[in-house]
């Protein structure tokens, strides 16, 4: 009976034990863009946004996201970004190591038109075929603000 | 002098008639009709015969009438777009066209307008196409009297009915469009009219419009769409005469305005829908005229809204009439009709003696706590509703309205 109450006890303290934050899948066309309140619909543009308490803010594009960090959050709270691989539509990279591209070949749901790919040759490929203009993190985020 | 001129005129009419008839080109079925449509000389008509008619890819580069007999069938091949008009003064008329292929590089349509003027498309039907009808950097084109209908389950692998990009001077006229991503979505787009159409169990928006100044929206009826209408960064917009019905749904709106400003929006029914109207970041917005019919709230003007006046509107039977999410008010309410209000009219002008404060506590409560819904309708509510309308604490206390009508006004 002990032994019993015991484990019960260490289930219980080990649930207690805080999951470290990330990302959770994003329901196309159920959630809303935490910025611009949209649904939530393109799966090569979608963005997410995790703090260190674990709440997670979804966007509908990169640009919704940087206009939020800059807007509504404090940089401490932030625990991680996260974008769409554009050649993998629904698989989320981590934004602080993707490859930027913009081309208005291909219009993002706010009309920045910058793509995120997880491997440099990734964006190659696009380019070779379609062209665009690199960016940086920062210049996606000052574009993003400067729109 | 005179009789030379009607001479030239007469001369020229008979040949614009000789023209017309000498470039009639029919197509049967089994020809080639992108073989056809190349070797045309410009400004024929081709008349295409009933029958199912595959097609990959046809482009049209020169000024073209094509007309369908009895709704010939274009069919796609499910990878590209269908019919691409590259040049001015195009007329299709008539043609069912189906199979614009999902494609997540391209956005394949049923009839694409890339760079063109003066273009009629008109009484065709569209159906299982990834987008419908896309114009983009275009003006003073026609589409009108189309059917357009997709089956798509989910919004990732859809498109949008009528989508618009870059435009200008387009009428979108008497369409009814159904089951695509958003009925009609308008982007960059200047002087345009949207009128008379139905656009019905859309997975996202009946209608969609962002960065679109000085358009106008008349006479539409948006129902069932997943999350109504969304108008968003945007300046100069009339919405007048619409129906905006059935949008239930955590996330839906009647009509949800974001970021407006100086818009007129009268004559519209908003009925049965989760919230009627939702304002965010708006100013100077005229609401008049309208009815808010059974909705869970007829408005909710949301923080950061200034100088929109609401008069001469019809409260009737919303479970909340109006809803802010601040204590300051910098709206004016005035003249409307509130089924709720239960003051007395003693000098019989129409107007209620007494001024009636539309938001009630217990919806500020429901939107710090959702699950306070439960109480709705117990006494405990109704004298906390009761008690803050004579002393208000939560609650805005300079939003209300001075002259609240006895009667509702007939729109």
């Amino acid at each position: 009976m002990r032994k019993i109450i015991l484990i019960f006890i260490l289930i219980f303290t080990l649930s207690l034990i805080s999951c470290s934050p990330k990302p959770e899948p994003i329901n196309y066309g159920q959630d809303v863009c935490d910025l611009c309140k949209m649904n939530i619909t393109d799966n090569k543009f979608a963005a997410e946004l995790v703090t260190k308490k674990g709440k997670v803010y979804k966007f509908d594009s990169i640009e919704c996201l940087f206009n939020f960090k800059n807007l509504d959050i404090e940089g401490v709270e932030i625990h991680s970004e996260w974008v769409n691989d554009f050649s993998n539509p629904g698989q989320l990279i981590n934004l602080k190591e993707a490859y930027f591209l913009q081309s208005d070949v291909f219009r993002s749901p706010m009309g920045l038109n910058v793509l995120s790919f997880s491997s440099k040759e990734e964006r190659e490929k696009i380019i070779n075929q379609y062209g665009g203009k690199v960016l940086t993190y920062d210049e996606v985020f000052e574009l993003a603000n400067t729109e | 002098m005179i009789k030379t001129e009607l001479r030239t005129i007469l001369l020229l009419y008979i040949l614009f008639l000789l023209n017309s008839a000498y470039s009639q080109i029919y197509v049967n079925p089994g020809q080639n009709l992108n073989e056809i449509i190349q070797n045309s000389p410009t400004g024929s008509t081709i008349i295409i015969k009933p029958g199912i008619y595959k097609v990959d890819n046809l482009i049209i580069n020169k000024p073209l009438t094509i007309i369908g007999e009895n709704y010939p069938i274009l069919q796609g091949n499910l990878k590209d777009e269908v019919i691409t008009i590259n040049s001015n003064q195009v007329k299709i008329r008539g043609l069912k066209i189906s199979n614009a292929g999902v494609n997540f590089l391209k956005e394949n349509a049923a009839i694409r307008l890339e760079e063109v003027s003066n273009c009629l498309i008109e009484n065709n039907i569209l159906t299982n196409n990834f987008f419908g009808i896309y114009i983009s950097k275009s003006f003073n084109c026609v589409v009108r009297n189309n059917k357009i209908e997709a089956f798509n389950k989910s919004e990732t692998t859809s498109g949008n009915g009528i989508h618009l990009w870059y435009s200008k001077a387009i009428t979108i006229e008497n369409n009814e469009i159904t089951g695509h991503r958003d009925g009609i979505y308008f982007e960059f787009v200047r002087h345009s009219l949207v009128k008379n159409n139905y656009s019905k169990n859309n997975l996202r928006y009946g209608l969609h419009f962002m960065f679109s100044d000085s358009c106008s929206y008349i006479k539409n009826t948006f129902e069932n769409n997943g999350a109504g209408v969304a108008v968003m960064y945007t300046r100069n917009v009339t919405m007048r005469e619409n129906k905006f019905i059935n949008n239930w749904g955590a996330a839906s709106f009647g009509v949800l305005l974001k970021d407006l400003s100086d818009c007129l929006i009268e004559k519209n029914l908003f009925e049965q829908n989760t919230n009627g109207l939702y304002l965010e970041g708006c100013n100077r917005i005229t609401v008049r005229y309208n009815n808010f019919i059974n909705n869970g709230w007829g408005i909710k003007l949301m923080a950061n809204s200034m100088d929109n006046y609401f008069y001469d509107n019809n409260f009737i039977s919303n479970s909340f009439d109006v809803l802010t999410n601040s204590r300051n008010n910098f709206n004016s309410f005035t003249r409307n009709y509130w089924n709720k209000y239960n003051g007395f009219d003693l000098d019989r002008d129409g107007f209620g003696d007494v001024f009636y404060r539309p938001v009630k506590m217990f919806s500020i409560i429901v939107e710090r706590e959702q699950a306070s819904l439960i109480l709705i309708h117990s006494l405990f509510v109704e004298i906390l509703n009761i008690a803050e309308s004579i002393l208000p604490s939560l609650t805005p206390e300079n939003l209300k309205d001075n002259q609240p009508r006895m009667y509702p006004i007939k729109i």
